[in-house]
């Protein structure tokens, strides 16, 4: 018993030492076991042997593991072209799969740099119709009142507010509640966070908290930055904190770069992603009920019965609210997970980004049927020098374990390449993605979870693609090996797998080409895309609304000199202001809208997009109307109330009847409906357009967002001059940008070109190593028959019959591959048509253009090698069989 | 060929297993029994550092393992011999002679007390 326990122990030895010293060992623990005579000598004994196992036997396989290397190392050397080209294969295909899983794991996985973030949740509303899901100041300081201490905040959304005079001074700022901080359980680098105490009353306490990077950035780190000045929209605020370093808030796209105190809403014109009911939304927004713009989050951790302390006291509230009682629609607050904060990104890329991720897989596995293509040519080519090493006595497992030490050893060097391409192309790949956001993009940073990633394919890789070659070429029928391998090719056992393989990366790079195909007219049909305004020689500016300093009065005699003004420039043709420019970002609902002669259903929500817009605004952004006129001179704050719909308003509210001369209105029917205009995209490119209603901003007066500028030809020459006029007319109105209409909708699509481009790259790429592949089979091929073309030759067969039996090869397994890819590539499209704009999934011409380009590569793959059948020398042929 | 300063110093457990081969050719365990022997019972050896010194002394071209059983009476097949090759004499001695004079120094140096 104590022996065969003993002769198990004895696994902890690699094989080749076990099956030397093994019985050994035994014989001589055995012995020494019979000499023991009590039970506390025999404890000793056991004691001794296994240290002594547990020191011996690591040492050992480190031994080993130090000969395979320095082996491997060895051979790497003698083939330098075959070790370059399995690592830049694998390094291709490896890093293709961690550049895009560092982007995946930025944008989708990585959680907020603050201690526990799965505790973390924000609040959300249910309730029986759609409702606000921010929330008022007021039922956040009744919620805040329920909950223990530090476990709940608010805040805004990140604002862009300005720093300086030019337009490239902003900050991202947001302003968030004094238990912000305690709650996200963010430390402070310097001095203190924004308090309770700071919020207590609005514009009371003009403090920010910097962020640990904006600090280093835009201060030079000066360690005397605790109560210098920062100036956000002309507010000065005394810097009081340093946010630790790395925290830069929770929204993944918009880094924050300053933190206000929220009662500082008003003095920083803090005006964006609110729902309001009513007046008052020129007061401050703390004291205001009918005013929706905070976020709440709480720190829940499992077990705590937040959830239902937060629905009490909610609910306490609303049966105290009178507005809530008279229209009860069963609120209910739930808890949505935060660990991973907001993210636009998140939501609009998360399906490209699987797709992406798809696409590097089959990159990868094109990349391993490569390697273990060359890795089983390589043992063929050794078959000789194994066989005799295993009639010698070597055992299997050692030379086996030899193999994969070698297939490891340039998977690893691939692998920390492929690390290497991640970092850049990971950041570069962010960079991509978020190019929407001009001056702020997020960092795509090597973790330890791209780096576990990243190992455990390059593990994945090495074992599998590494083994099977090396259990093939140790396989036990030796003497054919040594039989045949004399005559200096061994016997292609591993020709049909390889040909099996070649097929497989042909079908595969079909399914990456035609999803590049696919891919390539969707983006060319957004970009093509009848958008209901005509994008060309359009020029936009974009007005900072918060920062207009000129009384509203006045307002309208400043944009009729502004526009005539920049009428007069040569070049322009019209000109014309707007709150909303096109393609912007810009959004603003409003409702519920009453229409005359339509009957709202119970909870109906009647709320359409809504923009201001000036004189001749539709004929400058080449919106066809309709019906019914366009805004004029006439519409101004005394006229009637006039408005314009859209076609999806017009058809949606005044079905069988001509929209013109009906009326609407929020809470009378107070406003007629002058004219119907085509419907646009305004919001984006990718947005089909929704029900819309356009208000002449003169009859209100309000400040513009937007200028629009139509010209004869190219605007980008006319940017100077408008810039010109606007400093001098109208100083007080900061630009924030200015762009061409058609750059804008570049921008958009941004997401969509990346996506394309990177699909393109892919499929290049497997095309070029399922070439390399064929090659690589041909090559081999030819080689091995290198006698029989010889006897061919000999015989009288023209040059052209051999390379057509040659190239025949070729196209026979591109056919196959290009069949099989075909059926493999329209059941992928078919799962990922969600990415695809007006492409039909299963479109032809994409198939037979992605199989087209296959056969070329095939044919030109088969080429070299045919032309070398076509080059045997019968003699020299004949003379080396 | 290394020299057998080449080896110096050696081991404890090295010199102990060298020793033990010197008199006669030996089985592992026999080495162990020796071992012990020698040394009272203080040194010993795990049947793991055992062999794992034998590999090292094999590959190090000291010891050599025999093809023939030295003692055909009392030989037990099943085991493997082991004989001091002339390379691991001469490492033996050289590590012997080292000792030897380490010793000498401890003397007269009046560490130790000289031989009387």
């Amino acid at each position: 018993m104590p022996s065969r326990l003993f002769q198990a122990l004895l696994h902890l030895y690699p094989a080749q030492f076990r099956e030397e010293y093994g019985r050994e060992l035994q014989l001589v623990f055995t012995g020494r076991y019979k000499r023991t005579s009590s039970t506390a000598q025999r404890i000793a004994l056991w004691l001794s042997a296994i240290a002594g196992l547990l020191i011996e036997a690591p040492k050992e396989h480190t031994q080993m593991i130090r000969q395979d290397l320095a082996y491997a190392v060895r051979m790497m050397r003698k083939g330098p072209l075959f070790s370059a080209t399995v690592i830049l294969t694998l390094a291709l295909g490896i890093g293709a799969n961690s550049a895009i899983f560092s982007l995946l794991n930025t944008v989708i996985l990585r959680t907020l740099p603050v201690a526990s973030p799965q505790d973390l949740y924000v609040i959300r509303q249910e309730a029986s119709r759609p409702v606000p899901q921010r929330f008022t100041w007021r039922t956040f300081e009744h919620l805040r009142a329920a909950m223990p201490a530090g476990t709940i905040a608010s805040m805004s959304r990140v604002a862009r507010m300005r720093t300086g005079t030019a337009e490239s001074d902003v900050a991202s700022v947001q302003l968030v509640s004094g238990e912000y901080f305690p709650t996200l359980q963010v430390p402070m680098a310097h001095g203190r966070a924004i308090t309770a105490d700071d919020n207590l009353s609005p514009g009371a306490a003009p403090v920010a908290v910097i962020s640990h990077s904006y600090w280093q950035d835009h201060f030079a780190g000066d360690p005397a930055i605790l109560n210098r000045t920062l100036l956000l929209n002309n507010v000065k605020l005394n810097i009081v904190g340093i946010a630790a370093k790395g925290f830069q808030g929770v929204w993944l796209e918009s880094p924050v770069q300053a933190w206000l105190p929220i009662a500082m809403q008003r003095e920083v014109r803090y005006a964006q992603n609110y729902s309001a009911a009513g007046p008052g939304q020129d007061k401050p927004w703390m004291t205001q009920d009918r005013i929706w713009w905070l976020e709440i989050v709480v720190r829940a951790p499992a077990g705590t019965q937040h959830a239902a302390l937060l629905n009490t006291a909610y609910q306490r509230q609303l049966a105290a609210d009178a507005e809530s009682a008279r229209d009860p629609l069963q609120r209910r607050l739930v808890l949505e997970s935060f660990s991973h904060g907001f993210s636009a990104l998140r939501n609009t890329f998360s399906k490209p980004l699987f797709a992406l991720m798809a696409m590097a897989g089959l990159v990868l596995l094109i990349a391993c049927a490569n390697t273990a293509n060359l890795l089983f040519a390589r043992a063929a080519a050794r078959q000789r020098e194994i066989a005799i090493r295993l009639s010698l006595g070597a055992a299997r497992t050692r030379i086996v374990r030899q193999l994969l030490t070698e297939g490891l050893l340039l998977v690893t060097i691939a692998g920390a390449l492929a690390v290497w391409f991640a970092q850049w192309a990971g950041g570069a790949l962010v960079r991509l993605a978020t190019s929407t956001n001009t001056s702020l993009s997020m960092t795509a940073d090597v973790d330890t979870r791209v780096l576990a990633f990243t190992s455990a394919i390059a593990l994945f890789t090495g074992i599998v693609f590494g083994l099977a070659p090396a259990l093939r070429a140790t396989r036990p029928d030796l003497t054919d090996a040594l039989k045949t391998a004399s005559k200096g090719g061994a016997a292609g056992p591993s020709q049909r797998t390889a040909r099996g393989l070649v097929v497989v990366q042909v079908a595969l790079s079909i399914v990456l080409l035609a999803a590049a195909g696919l891919l390539m007219q969707s983006l060319r049909n957004l970009l093509h895309t009848d958008l209901g305004f005509d994008r060309q020689h359009l020029l936009s500016v974009w007005l900072n609304r918060a920062l207009t300093n000129y009384p509203n009065n006045q307002l309208p005699e400043i944009y009729r000199r502004l526009t005539e003004r920049i009428e007069t420039i040569p070049g322009v043709r019209s000109t014309s202001i707007s709150v909303c420019g096109l393609a912007n970002g810009c959004r603003s609902l409003s409702g519920p809208f009453e229409f005359e002669g339509y009957q709202r259903r119970p909870g109906e929500q009647t709320a359409l997009l809504t923009n201001m817009v000036g004189q001749g605004y539709f004929s400058t952004v080449g919106t066809p109307l309709l019906s019914g006129r366009q805004f004029n001179e006439h519409d101004t704050q005394g006229s009637a109330r006039v408005a314009i719909v859209n076609q999806a308003a017009a058809r949606k509210y005044f079905a069988n009847r001509q929209a013109v001369g009906q009326r609407l209105g929020m809470e009378r029917i107070d406003t007629e409906i002058v004219g119907v205009v085509q419907d646009a995209r305004v919001l984006n490119v990718k947005e089909a357009a929704i029900p819309m209603i356009y208000y002449p901003i003169f009859q209100l007066p309000v400040t513009a967002g937007a200028i629009e500028i139509r010209t004869g030809g190219d605007p980008v020459p006319q940017i100077t001059a408008v810039r010109g006029i606007l400093a001098e007319l109208a100083p007080k109105i900061p630009v924030e940008r200015i762009t061409t209409m058609s750059a804008q909708i570049e921008l958009n699509l941004s997401q969509e070109r990346l996506v394309l481009w990177l699909t393109s790259a892919f499929g290049v790429l497997a095309l070029g190593l399922a070439a390399f592949g064929l090659f690589g089979v041909l090559s081999y091929a030819v080689a091995r028959r290198t006698s029989e073309f010889g006897i061919r030759m000999a015989l009288g067969a023209a040059p052209g019959r051999v390379i057509g039996d040659v190239l025949r090869e070729a196209l026979v397994m591109a056919v196959i591959g290009i069949a099989a890819g075909i059926l493999l590539a329209m059941g992928a499209a078919q799962l990922a048509s969600g990415l695809l704009h007006g492409v039909d999934p299963h479109d032809w011409q994409t198939m037979l253009a992605a199989g087209l380009i296959v056969i070329c590569g095939a044919a030109l793959a088969g080429l070299f090698p045919a032309l070398r059948a076509a080059r045997v020398d019968p003699i020299v042929a004949l003379r080396n069989d | 060929m290394p020299l057998p300063e080449d080896f110096l110093p050696l081991h404890k457990d090295t010199f102990h297993i060298l020793v033990s081969l010197a008199c006669q050719d030996r089985h592992g365990y026999s080495i162990m029994l020796d071992v012990a022997d020698r040394t009272n019972g203080d040194l010993k050896l795990s049947p793991s550092s055992l062999y794992a010194s034998i590999k090292r002394l094999l590959t190090q071209g000291l010891i050599e393992e025999l093809s023939e059983r030295p003692d055909p009476e009392h030989d037990d097949e099943r085991r493997r011999y082991y004989r001091l090759t002339t390379l691991g004499r001469n490492v033996a001695v050289a590590e012997a002679r080292r000792l030897e004079k380490l010793l000498a120094d401890a003397r007269m140096t009046g560490l130790l007390p000289s031989r009387s």
